[in-house]
């Protein structure tokens, strides 16, 4: 009887239920599956049952384990919760010792111990062993495989699988007979040394090591094979011919479209707050609100004085949702709202403690009225879409027609790329598990894992080709050397064209005109608190020319006007006008294209309280030059001087002062990335 | 279809294959994806926000159709923007299936092989 329920529990956890991808319950279902079958009792299983136990585990480890992946790949992707990574990395860890004692136990460790690796499955063993005695089974075959003279080091005794159970690889031939074999994937090896591919062409290495920085971001040996069918055709052109290497080798590594800069930086706190260094207060914050929103609903801002929370309704909308293209396409007006918050920062120890109400010095809320400096913007999109895109489908184009057409041709195209890629992946993840590897520092990690995939195309790739194992025919060589690498170097060129639009074109979005609604409350502790209502307006293509245009214009009344001090429910006009420049810094890095940028500003103030108060005046003018100078590493030097013509509580002239430094964590964040790029 | 890896399936005659992409934390970034099939232009069926490449597949056994793809991150996307490529056919086996493209991920750029099968 027991018997019985342990089958029918067994059956209940293997059977197929709908899954749900991408759905974090999916992963959730599995490990509720896989504590159902822990828990049953062995010691009542008859020998067989015991054997069905562990197989029915190990298939559901293997399926918890790649759910985990791909959620830790979703997690780390999002960057947005530390903790939950952690969670799911060690569950994974935990997972993948369970899974290596499983596969040991059921003798299918062919491999390193300590990985999960895509070996043979028990279908696969059991199947290989009802093949025995049969003349087509694959049969592993010992071969020596013969290095390149350049090559440092040798793979010697490498295993192949061999159809037909001879000694072949499978690439020794371009007959129509190979491609209907199936592949002889290259084996996985284990730790020490590959062969050496530290020749390979800039665009391949550039590609490699990409891929190897990727792998260890996201903790997913998959990604070695996320551009496989471009690595083959690369690894080809090198070994084709000595021309078509001489003009592969000719190409620089790919550089994806993207900049440094965002000279549109601005903390949300209003001209007003203590430690502003500008008086003028800009449309846009930092992108396209005017409140920088970042993935979790609330950015985080600090000047040193001040703690700026700022968030927009299409931010707390997500929170609900999932933050997806589709969905901020539906939102509407609410992508157009955004509110901050400003708190005195008495706490630098923990500046999130300071955002209390006794902290709060003011709140605001800014709607975009018109303009849109975002990539959405049907400027942008037209220019992209007439000069960017057909370039990148160029490239794509040239890639995969060149790919194509070897393939077509050449029957062992495809055996070639799937003797190279099929078990790149797994032989990445062995080498992630050796000993020596674990040890290492990140850079040596990304030495290691990208030695391994060039090694491993060289191998399979580059020394078939180069040693006439893997047959071209004169044609085919033809059309590599005077059409696919020609073509694909034209496709280069017009890329590096279309980066240069992009970021002309995003250059011009900033010139456009940008006009936001501000409601600011302001809180003051000893005083009456005040609300600003003002219309910004920005534009840098006007009538002066280089220069750009800023101008507020308002007025804020009083919460609770203070009889006695005077005040009435209007306290007071304003207006300011701004002309901003900017030149190129010679202290900056060459990556770091962040400008010198200097302004102007005047502005006028009538204060109604001051009417008829001796020693103070209502009218109020201000003028003001401020500049900014951006040095190295993200590091700035921001510096005004004012002239007022008196303040707000006294009649008297006179010049202010300030200036400090400014450090740009993102500035710093996006220059590393620069820098590290292959 | 039957997962290899990430990016290497296994797939019948005439299956029909749908790679969904899902572009997730762009705020007011455009997102895009350019793709090409066996060195021809694979059209976006579904939208920029949400691309949607189909093809059937046409090759005989024994060969391979091949989508390469590219996936764009303008400067004003938010550090934390990525693409979420979905990839089905008819019997998945070995889902989910797809991978995934960060702002921060060095290639932005993916070959996926679609190894055709006998029935």
């Amino acid at each position: 009887m027991k018997s019985l329920i342990c089958v029918l529990v067994l059956l209940v956890c293997l059977s197929p239920r709908p899954y749900l991808a991408q759905e974090p319950a999916g992963c959730e279902q599995l490990g509720a599956r896989i504590q159902e079958l822990e828990k049953l009792d062995l010691e009542n299983m008859s020998p067989s049952m015991r054997q069905f136990h562990k197989e029915a585990l190990l298939k559901l480890y293997t399926q918890f384990s790649q759910c985990l992946d791909r959620e830790i790949e979703i997690t780390a992707a999002g960057q947005k919760d530390e903790q939950r990574l952690r969670k799911l990395t060690k569950t994974r860890a935990d997972i993948a010792g369970k899974i290596t004692i499983l596969r040991t136990l059921l003798d299918l460790n062919g491999e390193v111990a300590g990985t999960e690796m895509r070996g043979p499955t028990l279908a696969d063993k059991r199947s290989a062993g009802e093949r025995v005695g049969n003349q087509d089974a694959a049969t592993p075959v010992k071969v020596s495989v013969k290095a390149a003279s350049n090559d440092t080091v040798t793979a010697s005794g490498e295993t192949v699988s061999s159809a037909n159970g001879t000694a072949r690889n499978g690439l020794t031939t371009s007959t129509s007979d190979v491609a209907s074999l199936s592949a002889p994937a290259a084996p996985v090896q284990s730790c020490g040394p590959r062969t050496s591919y530290a020749d390979a062409p800039t665009l391949l290495k550039g590609l490699a090591k990409g891929l190897a920085t990727d792998i260890l971001n996201a903790n997913n040996a998959d990604i070695a094979a996320q551009a496989g069918p471009q690595m083959i055709l690369y690894t080809v052109f090198d070994a084709a011919s000595p021309k078509s290497s001489e003009l592969v080798r000719a190409l620089d590594a790919y550089e994806y479209l993207g900049e440094t800069a965002r000279t549109d930086k601005q903390l949300g706190a209003s001209p007003q707050s203590d430690g502003a260094v500008s008086s003028i207060e800009k449309p846009s914050f930092a992108q396209l609100l005017g409140f920088a929103v970042e993935h979790g609903g609330i950015t985080k801002k600090t000047d040193g004085t001040n703690l700026t929370l700022s968030t927009s309704l299409y931010s707390l909308y997500a929170l609900g949702t999932k933050d997806t293209a589709e969905n901020y396409s539906r939102a509407g007006i609410l992508n157009r709202v955004g509110v901050a918050a400003t708190f005195g920062l008495e706490n630098k120890d923990n500046e999130l403690a300071n955002a209390r109400r006794n902290n709060l010095s003011e709140w605001s809320a800014k709607v975009r009225l018109f303009g849109d400096r975002s990539t959405r913007s049907p400027g942008f999109q037209k220019v992209f879409a007439e000069k960017v895109r057909p370039r990148i489908l160029d490239r794509l184009r040239s890639l995969g027609r060149a790919i194509d057409q070897l393939s077509r041709t050449n029957s062992g195209y495809d055996t070639l790329e799937d003797n190279a890629l099929t078990t790149l992946p797994d032989d990445v993840k062995s080498r992630m598990a050796c000993p020596d590897f674990t040890a290492a520092t990140i850079e040596q990690k990304q030495e290691i894992i990208t030695n391994v995939i060039l090694g491993r195309l060289r191998d399979t790739v580059y020394t078939p080709v180069h040693d006439h194992k893997f047959v071209l025919d004169p044609k085919e060589i033809a059309d590599i050397e005077g059409e696919f690498l020609p073509n694909l170097k034209r496709s280069l060129d017009n890329l590096v064209l279309a980066d240069k639009d992009v970021k002309d074109a995003i250059a011009d979005l900033q010139k456009g005109p940008l006009a936001t609604f501000a409601y600011t409350n302001h809180r003051v502790p000893t005083a009456s608190d005040y609300s600003d209502l003002k219309f910004l307006f920005e534009q840098e293509k006007g009538f002066m020319g280089p220069l750009k245009l800023s101008a507020n214009m308002g007025f804020s009344l009083y919460n609770r006007p203070d009889r006695s001090l005077n005040q009435e429910r209007i306290r007071d006009f304003s207006t300011a006008l701004s002309f901003e420049g900017s030149s190129d810094s010679p202290f900056t890095e060459a990556e770091n294209r962040s400008k010198i940028t200097y302004s102007f500003v005047g502005r006028y103030q009538r204060l109604f309280e001051n009417r008829g108060i001796s020693g103070r005046t209502a009218d109020i003018g201000t003028l003001q030059f401020v500049t900014e100078v951006p040095l190295f590493k993200g590091l700035s030097l921001p510096f005004s001087v004012t002239y007022s013509s008196a303040t707000e509580e006294e009649k008297k002239q006179g010049f202010r002062f300030n200036f400090g430094t400014r450090f740009d964590m993102d500035k710093l964040v996006e220059l590393l990335r620069a820098t590290s790029r292959p | 279809m039957k997962k290899i890896n990430s990016f290497t399936y296994d797939v019948r005659p005439d299956e029909h294959i749908t790679i969904r992409v899902t572009p997730t934390n762009f705020l007011g970034s455009a997102p895009d994806v350019e793709a090409v099939l066996d060195g021809q232009d694979l059209a976006n069926s579904g939208t920029q926000d949400a691309p949607i490449f189909e093809f059937t597949v046409s090759k005989p056994p024994g060969q391979t159709h091949r989508v390469l793809m590219e996936f764009i991150f303008f400067s004003d996307a938010p550090a934390t923007a990525f693409y979420e490529t979905e990839i089905s056919g008819q019997n998945n086996e070995g889902c989910p299936c797809g991978f995934i493209i960060s702002r921060n991920s060095q290639i932005k750029e993916a070959g996926i092989r679609f190894r055709v099968k006998a029935a």
